[in-house]
């Protein structure tokens, strides 16, 4: 899922609550109402209706009763689920992986953050890059890539790299947390990474002066003035894995290696559905979600370092001198495992008949390649509509986005904290239950059932579940840029005799417009990639390109899984950066000091 | 300006994408291999359209039909295993075929005894369950003869979960149905004492623990074992000495269907010989079954002599959230 | 004559905190009317409701003779005809000079020979016309100023707001930009509402000041009269450098309190506690006023230029003082005030 729009947008969120805290509010409640009515509206039939159908089913089990509706209440059915061993181990693994991979990709990430940060390094440009592209990798990607190496008779064990028991581990709890981390670390390093920027060295230089040790500086100085950063990865992190369904459908699955998102899905995969069961697991879910972000709230209302401000001056470097060396090479290792080793699995898999023949020559085929890339063959169409599912959906996200923002914006106010959290609670809902409460929400619910546009069954509702999916966080990170947005620039034509929409097109978006941007192309990657929706709404046109993957995989067909996979990310790529480069290009407008938040003349 | 035309594009694009959907003539949900070559086969011939819908394995196909609840969105359903077919009838997701339909097929002996009396699907093809076999593990002389050998392999057998797989379902009932359901249970407690390998999703995964010799024995449908033995895997099937049930491949038409003359037309194609002959053009395990159709023989290395028993489906139905959650509470991780 | 600026009873209440109380305001046609007062005192939130970028909670504001606001009926900022000039300045960064001056004009309608003339103009009373093509970064702090300025100059209000336009500028700039500020406005004719903290702006710049507590105007009157006569001890005390001290005031006397020394004599016949007001340059040589003598102990000293400002003690009270020399701390000194100078407020 979403990750460093999250941290981010958690990070950034909590400037924009404040400012707007601080600012003096002219709305009225009536224009309170009128303003937030169109948000709650959209959430609530976006996010709010799947999900509640979805929780439901844990009280109300006969609910969706394929012989007949009952809407009795009956805990029963949520005590026997929650009694259930299977439910109760799910619950022990989800927390485990959970709780492992946010310390350690919290570790590995603030390591790599300090890194970037702080030291002059060799081979600067792959390291700082890396974080970047392992977060732009879809997790069920990379744990795919894994399988390809570390399975029995995968690459590893072919090239001898691989003593057996390894490979009997790393299918089960450490196996999961390793490559976990290497796919979470990037959020843990953006997340500490602004709060290291924010950080100037000035505390520390007093320190020193007052006669602390470099050592002691970090312990007490600029670890406590971390502290809620590392606080917030960990937290972001715990409820990521929790949440998350890429590797509990991969890995995970493969290893029986319960947690609670797959058995959600699974629950739902049956015949009948076992819908309180899946209903319940979901209940389970969402409560720990939810107390990780209310942990989240109230740690950062207590510990809030105001000091911690965008205006220190540039930190200072530390010149590792012979160490840089070592150091280098421990961030490139990092880089192969977590990025470029997978990826050459993928491309030697994609580039290959067998599995089992290995690097031979006579292995080596491009048929693969060819089918993914021939018009015509399911796997190209599956690619094709992932593409333009994807554009619909960031023009979609992004569009709402922003009007939206700069609705709350006028208004002010109370509002804005208020949506923010709704955002962030959005954001942090896993898409497997969203995706869960869209098939109920479609078939089950009079009105929607018959609902010509979006329609179940058709690609209408998957982007509709994709923009879902996709708004909260675009909202969190165009509101951002918005709320840093001097008022007065609008005000100022305002009075000029600017209106509402002159003021949207010609002041606001061309400000936020790299805002916009990031969340558009972030968006548009994402929705390629995203597997929850995709897999759980899969349009009778054909399925997207990552159930396709998916589905691939697990019919044997690795190779011709890996050329989509590989083709995807190509894609993906090109057209991101040709559209970032343009945008980059057009949004430069000469300006040298970019943001017009404030300006001190002198 | 531009946003907006932008977003009035993307919704045109999207209505675009609906139109296009509403056309197809025939609504498809499988999870058998040969399905969408089928289908392709039968629009050449017909001029009829279909949408393949795979949500992935049995299981989630069924769980994509169970949540769309009084709204199938199928016209026809095409799955392994008789039970879940004959449950979907019972729950009126399933419309019963018009009896014409079965009397314009030519069926083999078999075919007939698979028809069900409910009507609730055209049996298309049939695997059964057999013992998958390492014969670079297993000595010829250790060879397991039937379930009952099985406790002599305890820790090392891989079996598919019946939550996740409608064959393995019809496979447990079947046991049950064969052994008698207590003696049946503790059977199978004495012999599936891994539940990392008891609890696989697929029978892919059952040939692969097999294959990497994590599992020396697995209980597997027997056309994916044909399917590995074709490609030249070194295992072999072994039919249990207590019999195994028939598992027919069963096409069912959604008591919601506007096409039943296309839903027609496609059975018509199916059991003919174009039909049967694009059901066997590929190398995965569902184009090794065994077919009911006069005339028609199986792919190369499909056995056409197997003795095969049939599930009472009412009984396998009527005990199947029960009997499930038991394997799933003793079986899987 | 038609008020270029009228508000009447104008009252608004932030978070159950009233703003501002029935407020009322009279600004005429060319009149320069500064709004000084601590924060918190309600003259950002006047100015804001004037623009139309607040409502108040009930009252009249009339703009050129046209009611903008009242119970029933509002009018949209946009429609108010009025310039504002922001303490940020709010130039827009994407635009440049002349773009951001003539966006507004475009978006009234104008035709492109009319928006021409008018920036040209803006831009050449403002000394920019070499600038117009620059971004807004590109620009220094007084510049930036001007490019609001002018961009206000441009759109011809009727009324232009000034929400503390030099508060941004450092203080050796922050003197010649006020003058050339005014020089521009005055030269416009422009009625100007101007809101500043900073009493030497609102002495410089107005025509008159209105002083502004907790919502209500404490005296509203030139700089002048201001100065000579502030209305309570509150107007006293915001005008900075002024001592106030306590003491018993009786008909044409005063005696400050904790003090020996004779009564002063002074103009007021307020009698009972009273405060006196001491003006730094009041302070004239022991024999000046031989009969108007204070005696105190130099507390601090601060050399200023043309004079030294001294921290006295007299008693236990403190007084600022402007003297011609610099005692040694610690050292006694006398000084004498001239009794016309000697205002006594009521406490």
């Amino acid at each position: 899922m979403t990750i460093s729009q999250k941290d981010g947008a958690l990070a950034l969120a909590g400037g924009a609550v404040r400012a707007s805290m601080t600012r003096s509010s002219s709305a009225g409640s009536r224009q309170f109402w009128r303003g937030a009515l169109p948000v709650y509206l959209l959430f609530f039939v976006l996010i709010g209706l799947p999900l509640g159908l979805v929780l439901v089913q844990a009280i109300v089990p006969g609910l969706f009763n394929p012989r007949g509706m009952d809407f009795r209440l009956n805990p029963a059915a949520l005590l026997q689920a929650l009694a259930s061993s299977r439910v109760a181990v799910s619950i022990v693994h989800s927390l485990q992986l959970a709780g492992a991979v946010a310390i350690t990709a919290t570790a590995l990430g603030g390591a790599f953050a300090f890194l970037v940060q702080r030291c002059s390094l060799p081979w600067r440009g792959v390291i700082v890059s890396l974080p970047w592209l392992v977060f732009l990798t879809p997790s069920y990607l990379k744990a795919l890539a894994w399988v390809l190496l570390m399975s029995p008779a995968g690459y590893l064990a072919q090239f001898g790299l691989l003593p057996p028991a390894l490979g009997q581990a790393f299918f089960g709890l450490p196996g999961l947390v390793f490559v976990h981390t290497l796919g979470l670390f990037p959020m843990a390093s953006f997340i500490l990474g602004s709060a290291l920027t924010g950080l100037g060295s000035e505390f520390e230089d007093a320190a020193r002066v007052s006669g602390a040790s470099p050592l002691g500086v970090w312990l007490r100085i600029n670890g406590p003035l971390l502290a809620p950063a590392l606080a917030l990865s960990l937290i972001v992190i715990f409820a990521e894995v929790l949440s998350d369904f890429g590797m509990a459908s991969t890995i995970a699955r493969s290893s029986n290696f319960g947690v609670l998102t797959y058995g959600i899905y699974a629950a739902a995969s049956d015949y009948p559905v076992d819908f309180p069961l899946a209903g319940s697991q979901a209940l389970v879910l969402l409560l720990l979600v939810v107390v990780v972000v209310l942990a989240d709230r109230l740690l950062r209302r207590q510990k809030d370092f105001r000091l911690i401000s965008g205006r220190s001056k540039a930190a200072r470097i530390y010149d590792l001198g012979a160490w840089r060396w070592p150091v280098a090479i421990a961030g490139l290792i990092v880089a192969v495992l977590a990025l470029y080793g997978p990826l050459i699995a993928i491309i030697v898999r994609a580039s290959s008949q067998t599995l089992g023949h290995g690097l031979a020559w006579d292995n080596l085929t491009t048929a693969n390649l060819a089918q993914a890339l021939s018009l015509g063959t399911a796997a190209n169409a599956a690619l094709g509509s992932s593409l333009v599912y994807a554009a619909i959906t960031a023009v979609l996200a992004c569009g709402t986005a922003l009007l939206l923002a700069i609705r709350l914006e006028a208004i002010g106010g109370v509002l804005r904290p208020v949506v923010l959290g709704l955002s962030l609670g959005a954001v942090a809902v896993p898409g497997i239950v969203l995706g869960f409460g869209y098939i109920l929400l479609w078939n089950q619910v009079p009105g929607f059932r018959d609902s010509v546009f979006p329609r179940y069954g058709d690609a209408s509702l998957l982007v509709t579940g994709y923009v879902a999916a996709a708004l909260p966080y675009c909202l969190i990170v165009i509101l951002s840029a918005v709320g840093q947005l001097a008022p007065n620039l609008g005000d100022a034509a305002r009075l000029q005799g600017v209106g509402g929409l002159g003021r949207i097109l010609q002041i606001t978006l061309p400000l936020v417009l790299l805002s916009v941007a990031t969340a558009f192309l972030l968006t548009f990657i994402r929705t390629v990639f995203e597997l929850p929706m995709s897999q759980m709404l899969i349009p009778q046109s054909g399925p997207a390109a990552p159930s396709m993957i998916l589905k691939l995989f697990s019919h044997d067909r690795d190779g011709l899984a890996s050329a989509l996979a590989l083709t995807a990310m190509v894609a993906t790529g090109t057209i991101g950066g040709a559209a970032w480069l343009v945008l980059n290009r057009f949004a430069a407008f000469r300006r040298t000091s970019a943001l017009p938040v404030e300006r001190t003349a002198s | 300006m531009k946003k907006l035309s932008f977003s009035i594009l993307a919704f045109a694009a999207a209505a675009g994408i609906t139109a296009q959907v509403a056309a197809a003539d025939l609504v498809m949900y499988d999870a058998l291999d040969f399905a969408g070559h089928v289908a392709e086969a039968f629009t050449a011939a017909t001029g009829l359209t279909v949408d393949v819908v795979e949500p992935g394995s049995t299981g989630e196909t069924l769980g994509k039909i169970a949540a769309e609840g009084s709204n199938p969105q199928f016209d026809i359903v095409w799955l392994d295993g008789s039970a879940v077919m004959e449950r979907m009838a019972l729950d009126k997701v399933l419309q019963p075929v018009p009896a014409d339909v079965y009397d314009t097929i030519a069926f083999t002996d078999l075919g007939k005894k698979l028809v069900p009396q409910s009507h609730a699907f055209v049996p298309t093809g049939a695997s059964t369950t057999a013992i998958e076999v390492n014969t670079t593990k297993v000595p010829a002389e250790q060879m397991p003869k039937g379930w009952g050998d099985l406790p002599a392999f305890a820790g090392f057998v891989a079996a598919k979960d019946p939550n996740l797989s409608g064959p393995a379902y019809q496979w447990l009932a079947g046991i049950f149905q064969t052994n008698g359901v207590d003696a049946g249970k503790a059977l199978l407690a004495t012999v599936l004492t891994n539940k990392t390998l008891s609890g696989l999703s697929s029978g892919g995964n059952v040939n692969k623990a097999i294959l990497t010799g994590d599992a020396t024995v697995g209980i597997n449908q027997d056309s994916a074992i044909i399917a590995k033995i074709a490609s030249g895997e070194p295992v072999v099937a072994v039919y249990p000495t207590e019999g195994s049930v028939a598992l027919p491949q069963g096409l069912g038409i959604s008591a919601n269907t506007k096409h039943l003359d296309a839903a027609r037309q496609f059975i018509a194609f199916v059991t003919s010989p174009a039909g049967q002959a694009a059901m066997q053009e590929g190398d995965d395990t569902d184009f090794f079954f065994m077919p009911l159709i006069d005339g028609v023989t199986g792919k190369p290395g499909r056995p056409a002599d197997v003795d095969l028993l049939f599930l009472d489906d009412a009984v396998a139905s009527a005990h199947e959230t029960e009997w499930k959650q038991w394997y799933r509470d003793n079986f899987v991780p | 004559m038609t008020a270029a600026l009228f508000c009447r009873d104008v009252s608004k209440s932030l978070g159950g905190r009233m703003v501002l109380s029935a407020l009322n305001l009279e600004v005429n046609a060319g009149e320069v009317v500064s709004l000084l007062g601590a924060s918190g005192s309600g003259k950002t939130t006047l100015l804001r409701i004037v623009a139309g970028l607040a409502n108040p909670d009930s009252g009249v504001v009339s703009v050129a003779g046209r009611e903008v606001w009242n119970a029933r009926s509002v009018v949209a900022p946009e429609q108010r005809r009025i310039g504002m000039v922001f303490q940020d300045y709010a130039l827009w960064p994407h635009m440049t000079v002349a773009k951001n001056l003539s966006f507004g004009l475009r978006s009234q309608g104008l035709n492109d020979r009319e928006i021409d003339k008018r920036v040209s103009h803006a831009l050449e009373v403002a000394r920019l016309s070499a600038l117009r093509e620059r971004y807004p970064s590109e620009l220094s702090g007084g510049q930036q100023q001007r490019v609001a300025i002018a961009r206000c100059l441009a759109g011809r209000p009727s009324l232009m707001l000034f929400d503390e336009p030099l508060s941004n500028l450092d203080a050796a700039l922050r003197e010649d930009m006020r003058m050339e500020m005014m020089e521009l406005v005055r030269d416009e004719g422009t009625t100007v509402l101007y809101v500043t903290h900073d009493q030497a702006d609102a002495m410089a710049v107005s025509d008159r000041i209105a002083i502004m507590r907790a919502g209500s105007i404490a005296q509203l009157d030139t700089p002048q009269r201001i100065y000579d006569t502030p209305a309570d001890p509150f107007v006293a005390n915001f005008i900075g450098g002024f001592s106030l001290i306590e003491g018993q005031a009786g008909d044409g006397w005063f005696k400050p309190g904790g003090d020996d020394s004779a009564p002063l004599r002074t103009i007021s016949h307020l009698s009972g506690n009273g405060l006196l007001v001491v003006r730094p340059e009041d302070a004239r040589p022991r024999d000046t006023h031989p009969t108007n003598v204070l005696k105190g102990i130099v507390q601090a000293r601060a050399f200023q230029g043309r004079c030294w400002r001294l921290s006295v003690a007299v008693g236990p009270q403190r007084l600022r003082l402007d003297w011609p020399e610099g005692p040694a701390i610690g050292s006694a000194i006398e000084f004498s005030l001239p009794p016309e100078r000697c205002l006594i407020l009521a406490t």
